[in-house]
């Protein structure tokens, strides 16, 4: 093996400037993009999915030194008088970064066929790079202050994203969006502030920081307050219930932007917070120890519960994701509060699966709306006929939500299950059985509307299903004047071909749903890597 | 005298010096000058910086070699260097402003076209503008004109006044240089026109009244300590404390009050508002981003190095925390109902005073809920000011940048649209995105959020606060934080919505879109982007106000 050797002596040699070069090319990109101009289509688009293909190279040759051989290339440069930034890459964090580079590059293909002949892209693609600085900023993170400045950065990057079209109802939203995050952001940032004047500043380890530890056991109280303050401004952009009012609202957003909120930035941030700091600055122990977990746990577990009642009442296709990923993102932290090495695994597998399955569903969303204006479930009829490629992709990633094997969804809710029934909460499993039935009545239905049901004939929506397609009508409409059987000239009427550069990322997606869950048990797939990191945690 | 040495005078007596040579030239001229000279003292500046920071020494030149107490010192320790920074940067971001465009510089009134063509673009040497009630009484009333060319020797003498305040090393310099200050942003506001003559007159009270305050504070000062320079007279006040204490105090108490009419502390705030924002584009930035910082330089001066602290000022420091308490809420809150762009961030100026003087109650000790004892808390009282002081000193400076980002981005609008009424200015950020982006950067600076200056600041004065057992100041800056947000959301957001219907959209004539060059955007973005970097320079500042400290 001659890359990983070259690899570990590059390391040792610009070791620490590896997590600085990553956080660094996601500022370039947007460096580079802001100031071009509308119609420098290709140039923007190179810098974009260049500088993301070659993070997505970076974080894959940091995987054998970092998972394997236990390397950990740290930057640290003096901040404020006796704080340090520090960035650290760590398997939590390669496992996040992985997910974030990854699916950024797939978003940014998306993005730009969806973007195509609409304004202020520039200004949509800076920001877009800033967003995922942000991102790959939070999981270098190697100490509480530095997770924090990035976390703030995070809001107020996809501020202008969410706010993006303009309009009185996004800008709206953007700000209730704002509003949420800035408040719970403020709360993170006290708790950090306390907790830093108690313990230093907290660097993230394994089991614990030590400050923090022995704060939590010489004053239970205020370490409790503090975890308080913390979680609960994590839990805003996690969208625990009751703070997850901003999700639903923030759907107004541009497809590819509602995406990433929903797979990889916003609530995966939100998540991601909360399992660094049960896991490494409070350590499992010390805070199972001030039963803050078990509150938790029910807060989770009513959020996975509601989330899928609300979602199953919805109409508007993305309001139902929306409130699906409410549910969903609540099972990585049900997965790390049960204090179980399979359940908390299973949580962290699920931040990768949910990721990718959530950004599936929301691809296709994107492209039904795009392609065919279809918002509403019940305009979903026939879909299956119409658009066969990203219906397949669609139910591949509502099967995987639902936790149907082989998907990905399968194997992190099944680990979860056997985590709920070696901890001391077993009542757990119920919840995810409950949660399980409930995802199935509200995708099932989608589904089968889809494809079991026979397409609207609306002559309005065949208009503007051949105005999206790119002319793609008139060679359907040959193929169709073969056969004289009156159906299928109408099946071959209503059958639209999708924008290749919308249908591609969305296939890859759905591939790696299913992909992901059948190599779970291979070394350095997400479910082996959570378990590595899980066993990290415990010891 | 060294490099470095001459480089301290002349920060102080360039400026002055070209100010009067500008007043005697036409336009173009001064124009050239301020420019040239804005480019000068960027250089002068860096071996200063140099020693400071880097070096680690206190710079310091007796004028004329004569040592205080009989002669006068110009000394440059950390809280100089950083605050001379502060005037520099800013400073020549604005001179190059001004000069790319001149109709920021103010309200000129000329004589009808017809009676006299349109020769003479600057009166030859008046450095005040001629008083309208010449020009009324004629047959023909005279023409208001954009551009001001007095706005030159007023703004370098300004300038050389600023970096006397920030330089000087005795107390009566300080006042000359704050006086020099004073009256000239008096004058600069009243280059608005004469809708903002009424603000001037109302400025050059509060002006005069604290500098009075502080000339007899001084003049206390003396009588007790027999010198006028800094440390000799801290040193005298800490030695022979019991006799000197009474007078002491009162000094400090009418220096203080002084200083807060200045830089306009709740409730002596309502100067600041038609002042603040009735100026001209360019002078706007310069009163909010620097003006105001010369009294606070002074009261920490005076806090930190005259005057020692004592149990005796205990009520002094709660008052003052309360009222910045006080400015940091109802500011904002202010803020929040204005319906103009000007006026709002000229209330964000009120509230952010506040922080400043949150301070106060550092200076003043801790409370009885010190958290001495709990694990990992080592913070001596020291540690509680000195933290205090990165921390008000970062916040007043990251304001300086954000703010005047921010008012030349908004001064720019209301002088292409000809208003800055927040709903007739509807989506015209999608002309100039550049500016936009500046007025985002700022807001993060002037919101302190991470990663800014002022973020910076609000961690040191948290950290400061819980140490001193003063939880309230959390709150405060916590709600400060929030309120300020708030505000700065809706002053911004509009501009990005699309107008609902193309009617009340706000029309401007073709031939000013052009006028806005990119050239006219830079100087808000680059102190936009400043904001933003300056926030890394945390430890940095730390380092830097160690020199010369008085601990």
């Amino acid at each position: 093996m001659v890359i990983p050797e070259l690899m570990e002596e590059v390391l040792e040699v610009s070791g620490r400037f590896v997590p600085l070069v990553m956080v660094l090319l996601s500022v370039t990109a947007a460096v580079l993009i802001f100031p071009l101009r509308e119609q420098s289509v290709r140039l923007r688009s190179t810098i974009n999915i260049g500088l993301a293909v070659i993070k997505v190279v970076l974080v894959a040759l940091l995987v054998p030194p970092v998972v394997v051989e236990g390397v950990r290339p740290e930057f640290s440069t003096p901040f404020l008088p006796g704080l340090d930034l520090v960035l650290r890459v760590d398997p939590l964090a390669l496992f996040f970064a992985g997910l974030s580079v990854l699916l950024w590059l797939l978003t940014t293909i998306y993005a730009v066929g969806y973007l195509e002949g609409k304004t202020h892209r520039s200004r949509f693609f800076g920001f877009f790079s800033l967003c995922v600085t942000a991102t790959v900023g939070l999981s270098f993170s190697g100490n509480l202050i530095t997770f924090l400045l990035f976390y703030e950065l995070l809001t107020l990057v996809t501020y202008p994203l969410v706010a993006h079209w303009g309009n009185p109802a996004s800008v709206r939203a953007a700000r209730l969006y704002l509003r949420y995050a800035l408040t719970g952001g403020l709360s993170v940032l006290v708790g950090v502030v306390w907790l830093t004047m108690h313990a230093g500043p907290v660097d993230f380890t394994e089991g614990g920081a030590e400050g923090v530890v022995e704060l939590a056991r010489q004053e239970p109280m205020q370490a409790t307050v503090i975890f308080v303050m913390l979680v609960g401004g994590l839990a805003v952009k996690t969208a625990i219930f009751p703070l997850h009012g901003w999700l639903p609202a923030a759907m107004v957003a541009p497809a590819p932007v509602s995406a990433l909120l929903h797979a990889v930035a916003v609530v995966k941030a939100g998540a991601f917070g909360i399992v660094r700091v049960i896991d490494d600055v409070y350590g499992v122990e010390a805070a199972d120890s001030l039963g803050v977990l078990s509150p938790l746990l029910v807060m989770a577990c009513v959020t996975v519960l509601f989330g899928s009642y609300v979602a199953l009442r919805q109409q508007d296709l993305k309001r139902r994701l929306a409130y699906s990923t409410v549910s969903q993102v609540s099972y990585i932290v049900i997965g790390i509060t049960l204090v179980d090495v399979i359940a908390t695994a299973g949580g962290l597998a699920h931040l990768v699966h949910q990721g990718i399955m959530k950004i599936t569903l929301f691809f296709c969303a994107g492209l039904f709306a795009e392609v065919l204006h279809v918002h509403q479930v019940s305009e979903m009829r026939g879909l299956g006929r119409r658009m066969p490629w990203t219906s397949a992709a669609f139910t591949v990633g509502a099967f995987g939500m639902i936790g149907l094997p082989p998907t990905a969804g399968f194997v992190s809710k099944w680990q979860l299950g056997q985590g709920a029934l070696a901890s001391e909460h077993p009542w757990v499993l119920l919840v995810l059985l409950a949660s399980t039935l409930l995802n199935a009545a509200y995708f099932l239905p989608v589904v089968y509307t889809m494809w079991f049901h026979a397409p609207e004939l609306d002559d309005e929506d065949g208009a503007d299903g051949a105005d999206a397609a790119d002319g793609a009508e008139s060679a359907d409409a040959a193929d169709g004047a073969d056969s004289a059987d009156d159906e299928a000239d109408d099946e071959a009427e209503v059958a639209v071909r999708e924008p290749k550069v919308l249908l591609i990322p969305t296939a890859v997606t759905a591939v790696l749903v299913v992909g992901v869950g059948l190599i779970a048990s291979l070394p350095l797939s997400p479910w082996e890597t959570a378990r590595i990191i899980a066993e990290g945690v415990f010891g | 005298m060294s490099l470095t040495q001459s480089a301290l005078g002349a920060l102080v007596l360039l400026p002055l010096l070209v100010a009067a040579v500008t007043a005697v030239l036409p336009h173009t001229p001064r124009r050239t000058l301020g420019v040239g000279t804005a480019l000068v003292l960027p250089v002068l500046l860096a071996p200063v910086l140099w020693s400071t920071a880097v070096d680690g020494d206190v710079v310091d030149l007796a004028l004329g070699g004569y040592e205080p107490p009989l002669g006068i010192r110009l000394r440059a320790d950390g809280l100089s260097a950083a605050f001379l920074t502060l005037s520099v940067v800013v400073g020549t971001a604005i001179t190059a402003y001004a000069a790319v465009l001149p109709h920021s510089t103010g309200r000129r009134i000329v004589s009808p076209p017809t009676m006299q063509p349109e020769g003479p673009a600057g009166p030859g040497g008046g450095a005040q503008p001629e008083p309208a009630e010449q020009a009324a009484p004629a047959d023909r009333p005279g023409v208001w004109r954009p551009g001001h060319p007095s706005f030159w020797p007023l703004w370098l003498a300004c300038w050389s006044g600023l970096n006397a305040v920030f330089l000087s090393g005795d107390l009566f310099n300080t006042y000359v240089g704050l006086e020099l200050v004073g009256m000239t942003a008096v004058a600069l506001v009243a280059l608005g026109g004469r809708s903002s003559w009424q603000a001037a007159l109302r400025y050059l009270f509060v002006a005069v009244l604290g500098s009075l305050l502080l000339l007899i504070g001084i003049g206390l000062l003396v009588s007790i300590t027999g010198t006028l320079d800094v440390l000799q007279a801290g040193a005298v006040l800490a030695d022979a404390p019991e006799e000197t204490r009474p007078a002491a105090v009162l000094a400090l108490c009418l220096i203080t009050v002084g200083m807060c009419l200045k830089v306009a502390l709740v409730p002596f705030h309502t100067w600041l508002i038609p002042a603040h924002a009735g100026a001209p584009s360019a002078v706007s930035p310069l009163l909010s981003a620097l003006v105001i910082k010369a009294p606070v330089f002074v009261l920490l001066r005076v806090w930190l190095w005259v005057v020692p602290a004592g149990e005796d000022l205990a009520v002094l420091t709660v008052v003052l925390s309360v009222m910045g308490a006080a400015a940091v809420v109802g500011g904002s809150v202010l803020a929040l109902r204005q319906t103009h762009l000007k006026p709002l961030i000229a209330y964000s100026t009120v509230a952010q005073v506040g922080y400043w003087f949150l301070f106060a109650a550092m200076v003043g000790g801790s409370s009885s809920g010190s958290p001495e004892g709990l694990p990992g808390v080592d913070i001596t009282e020291d540690d509680v000011v000195s933290s205090a002081l990165v921390g008000t000193v970062a916040m007043a400076l990251g304001h300086g940048l954000a703010k005047a980002a921010m008012f030349l981005a908004a001064g720019f609008l209301k002088d292409l649209y000809g208003t800055d009424e927040m709903d007739r200015l509807r989506g015209v950020g999608q002309h100039h995105p550049g500016l936009v982006m500046a007025m985002g950067l700022s807001a993060v600076g002037l919101a302190g959020l991470p990663i800014s200056l002022s973020f910076s600041g609000k961690w040191m004065l948290t950290t400061s606060a819980v140490a001193a057992g003063h939880y309230w100041a959390v709150v405060v800056i916590v709600i400060g934080t929030i309120l300020s947000a708030a505000y700065l959301v809706r002053a911004i957001a509009p501009l990005l919505v699309e107008s609902e219907d193309e009617g009340t959209a706000v029309e401007v004539p073709e031939w000013q879109l052009e006028h806005a060059s990119v050239l006219t955007q830079l100087p808000p973005l680059v102190l936009g982007l400043l904001t933003i970097v300056a926030g890394f320079g945390g430890a940095l500042l730390g380092d830097l106000l160690t020199v010369g400290a008085p601990w």
